[in-house]
């Protein structure tokens, strides 16, 4: 390569400075060619529509295999052998190996979602155009970067957690997640929510649908069944015609020597008891009966011993309608500054967090479990939301409009149509 | 009285697909027969069908609207009244594409559409249940609405492809039934854009996220990628050279691989996987 002179070293490494200087242009050239190779990779539709398919069939994968939360408490080992012993080996390697089983949260997954969005603005932005048959494509492919982007603000800048509360009890802060610590045990993360939450009241609606359990025998010695009955509906037992019926149920049961009638004493379900009707075809006969005392079978013989035995269980209450948080909201010094209801589909927005409604605890009924959000990506989210089905509805419904009116003044014109024709080809893939 | 509106319904569906299956078949002798004419009697008959259609049409309407009011919530929780909106709007598609365009076995189709989601209607327990607190919101209606709507084209779609691959492959009528199905799944995608939106944003306002990954929002996305692949495909590249040619066998395809993720979305998510949304089964 290099010519060697007995006079030159000069000549000679002037030479090598300018071969390195082709060489280093060479090369930059290669990258450029290797850029230009993948810009064109990446503006072209058919490598968005393999990049659709690719992420659909990840979601699939997804979906298939159990997503696992994060658990600090778990260590690599044993979730991997948690895989193993739920898939089988190579599987469940496999599954350990690209992390399956928190798919979405993925780097290779985020890798995907982000290339995705990389392509959809390749491709939008060197077709873009000031005509209508740009408009509705490239406000589709905004509104995708807009709910991207307002994800990713959302990772980047957002937190959300979970606030547990009893009645009466206050909180100025809310768990956001759990860590391991240096010595193996696991800590729960907490954040500051900026104000004071007091829950002072938490209540439960149901629907009129509450059931009462009995174990019914239509006869001494016969097999028993479990029913379910409404108050008011006589239901038949067995094949004799007899019917029973629950008149009314009482959770607190107390006999009132002052109003000389049944009373419940409180809403706690302390000594629940129902008053049922049996018919049978000899005559009818109405009775309470009681969860916590099985009075026909302290006496031995049954307190009717020819019709239906009957052994009351319990009071199944009707399925939940709604519940509802009462709040007063206290900010720094102390100062009630607000009073809200928070309810499913109801959430409340405080400072920049927004508490919703998600769940309670079905032992004690007392306490209320918050979800605390603070997601500052939602308006773009939201924005995309709106422009995406609009840009849909302009490219379907909109746009062949104007092309049939192209297509008509095209006609009467007598235009050349053929340099429509290849400016359309320009267009495609 | 809704259950006898569901079964007037299901009755004048069934009988037309009885009548409109034997137009087509009458129609399609004839014309083989080289006879293109319709005398007054088969007229008559294509006229009986669609009177069925709209009577149809008018009961499952009617269906709804006295389930809604004996029931005293609206009607869009479970499997089978989101099932009867994917029926309505099965109707609707006819409807619409009705006023566009027609060939033989089009009522049949949509007869056999109709009929087919009301008996499986039929196999889930129809009573009336109480809405769970997270159902209580006002985007309940407009959010099934559009999906159930979204699924009734697909399955339009669906129909049509499978028409055409059996029937219209070779003959005349071929490239509208191509069209139509095409057009179909465009409405469809479109609806279902819709409603994964307002789905996003009622989860925003019950759940705190627009969007957490569960199977059924995961599927309803692979649906729409699905549908969405196709959908560019024909846009940029269709109509051109070989492509255009290729374009009617790859609209049944995805027609048939877009139904398939409907399905999936629909009662694999609810039967075989653990998701938020099982209560809709």
């Amino acid at each position: 390569m290099s010519t060697v002179s007995a006079s030159g070293e000069p000549r000679a490494a002037s030479h090598g400075a300018s071969e390195l200087k082709l060489e280093a242009r060479g090369s930059r050239l290669a990258a450029r060619a290797l850029l230009a190779r993948w810009w064109r990779t990446l503006r072209s539709v058919r490598f968005a529509l393999i990049l659709m398919a690719i992420i659909a069939v990840a979601c699939i994968i997804g979906t298939l295999v159990k997503q696992e939360p994060y658990d600090p408490n778990k260590t690599v080992a044993q979730s991997v052998a948690q895989s193993i012993g739920r898939y089988g080996r190579p599987l469940g390697l496999l599954i350990e190996l690209l992390d399956l089983n928190r798919l979405y949260h993925t780097w290779w997954f985020l890798a995907l979602l982000s290339l995705f969005v990389a392509s959809t603005v390749a491709c939008t932005v060197p077709r873009l155009r000031w005509s209508v048959r740009s408009i509705g494509s490239a406000a589709v492919h905004l509104s995708i970067v807009l709910i991207v982007a307002g994800a990713l603000a959302k990772g980047l800048a957002g937190s959300e957690g979970v606030l547990t509360v009893a009645e009466g009890e206050a909180s100025d802060a809310f768990q956001v997640g759990q860590e391991a610590t240096a010595d193996g045990r696991v800590r729960v993360r907490t954040a500051p929510l900026g104000f004071t939450l007091r829950l002072d009241d938490f209540d439960i609606e149901r629907y009129d649908a509450a059931r009462e359990v009995l174990l019914v025998a239509p006869a001494p010695g016969q097999p028993q069944r479990e029913e379910r009955l409404l108050i008011g509906q006589p239901t038949p037992i067995g094949s004799g015609g007899t019917t029973i019926e629950v008149l009314r149920y009482v959770p607190h049961f107390v006999y009132s020597l002052e109003e000389k009638k049944v009373i419940s004493a409180s809403d706690q379900p302390i000594n629940p008891a129902i008053q049922v009707r049996v018919k049978t075809p000899e005559g009818e006969r109405t009775r309470w009966l009681y969860a916590r005392h099985d009075l026909d079978a302290f006496h031995g013989h049954g307190a009717a011993n020819d019709g239906p035995q009957l052994r009351y269980l319990g009071h199944l209450p009707g399925p939940v309608k709604s519940y509802t948080s009462h709040v007063t909201i206290l900010d720094a010094h102390g100062n009630e500054t607000r009073q809200a209801a928070i309810r499913v589909n109801e959430p409340l927005t405080v400072g920049r967090y927004t508490i919703y409604q998600s769940g309670f605890d079905p032992r004690t009924e007392r306490s209320s479990t918050l979800e605390v959000v603070h997601d500052p990506g939602v308006p773009f989210v939201f924005a995309g939301f709106i422009l995406m089905p609009l840009g849909i509805a302009f490219v379907f419904y909109i746009q062949p409009l104007f092309r049939r009116k192209a297509g008509r003044e095209a006609q009467t014109c007598h235009r050349d149509t053929e340099s429509a024709e290849k400016r359309n080809q320009g267009d495609g893939v | 009285m809704h259950e006898t509106f569901w079964q007037i319904a299901f009755g004048i569906f069934l009988g037309g697909l009885v009548l409109a299956a034997g137009h087509a078949i009458i129609t399609t002798a004839r014309r083989r027969a080289g006879r293109e004419d319709s005398p007054t009697w088969l007229s008559g008959l294509r006229w009986l069908v669609n009177l069925a259609l709209v009577a149809g049409f008018a009961a499952l309407s009617a269906f709804i609207v006295t389930r809604w009011v004996e029931s005293g919530y609206p009607p869009f929780s479970n499997m089978p009244e989101s099932l009867t909106w994917m029926a309505w709007g099965l109707c609707l598609v006819y409807f619409v594409s009705r006023g566009f365009v027609h060939f033989p076995g089009l009522e049949a189709a949509a007869c056999l559409g109709v009929a087919a989601i009301l008996a499986a209607t039929s196999l889930f327990d129809m009573a009336p249940r109480a809405l769970m607190p997270a159902l209580r919101s006002k985007w309940l209606v407009f959010h099934v609405l559009t999906c159930m709507v979204a699924y009734g084209a697909f399955f339009a779609a669906f129909l049509l492809a499978l028409l055409w691959l059996l029937i219209w492959r070779k003959r005349e009528a071929g490239s509208v039934v191509d069209a139509l199905s095409y057009q179909t799944m465009a409405f469809g995608f479109l609806l279902l854009t819709v409603g994964i939106v307002s789905g996003a944003i009622w989860a925003r306002q019950a759940w705190g996220r627009y969007w957490g990954w569960d199977p059924k929002e995961t599927w309803s996305l692979i649906t729409w990628f699905v549908y969405g692949i196709y959908l560019h495909y024909r846009l940029v590249k269709g109509g051109k050279g070989a492509a255009a040619e290729r374009l009617p066998m790859l609209n049944s395809i995805f027609a048939i691989l877009g139904f398939g993720a409907t399905l999936f979305t629909y009662f694999g998510v609810n039967f075989l996987l653990p998701s938020l949304h099982s209560y809709a089964g």
